[in-house]
């Protein structure tokens, strides 16, 4: 069981709010390391997990490379561009073949989604406080 | 999701490096000054929030 604490962070419309905050790491196929990730939001709300532009390139050599898609927000205008790749990355311990979008900018976060993501794990949110990642 | 996130770069957890605009040279260069230890990179997620819909 692997336990990751909320982390305090701060919101428009709470002040504070806790968030789902966790460490992955993504193996860069480049320098043939694992770099860990930091605040990565594990998100059961998103299909598919995603990182920014800046963190891409530190993975892969080409960004542009793989399946082209579009991603929405609730706001319906509001569209990224991300190129699907299959990577290798690490949750709770746990080495496995992701779906990782990486996106055509730095305009968004390092995101754990549910397909070949979070799916994957047993995934408790406990009252706000912590999330628990089970194999 | 028009706002550009401020990152961090740690070594072995530890932040070594704050700014908008991080560069991949500057990961190699901080990679080079730290054998052997673990550099890591965290996006501070701000005031806002994702949520993604694949289209």
């Amino acid at each position: 069981m692997n336990i990751y604490p909320y982390t305090k962070t701060i919101s428009s419309i709470f002040g504070i709010v806790n968030r789902p905050l966790i460490t992955i790491k993504i193996f860069s196929q480049t320098k043939n390391i694992w770099i860990p990730v930091y605040d990565t939001l594990a998100d059961t709300g998103a299909d598919i997990s995603i990182i920014p532009a800046y963190l891409g390139r530190l993975v892969v050599e080409d960004i542009t490379k793989g399946r082209e898609i579009k991603i929405r927000g609730i706001v319906p205008y509001s569209e990224l561009i991300v190129y699907i790749r299959n990577l290798k990355i690490e949750v709770a311990k746990k080495e496995i073949d992701a779906h990782i979008a990486i996106a055509d900018s730095d305009k968004v976060i390092p995101i754990l989604g549910r397909v070949k993501g979070l799916d994957l794990f047993e995934v408790t949110y406990n009252k706000g406080k912590e999330v628990r990642i089970n194999d | 999701m028009h706002k550009r996130f401020e990152y961090t770069i740690k070594v072995d957890g530890k932040e070594v490096w704050k700014g908008l605009n991080p560069t991949t040279e500057l990961f190699d260069e901080i990679r080079k000054k730290n054998p052997n230890k673990e550099v890591g990179i965290a996006v501070d997620p701000g005031e806002e929030i994702l949520i993604a819909i694949v289209k």
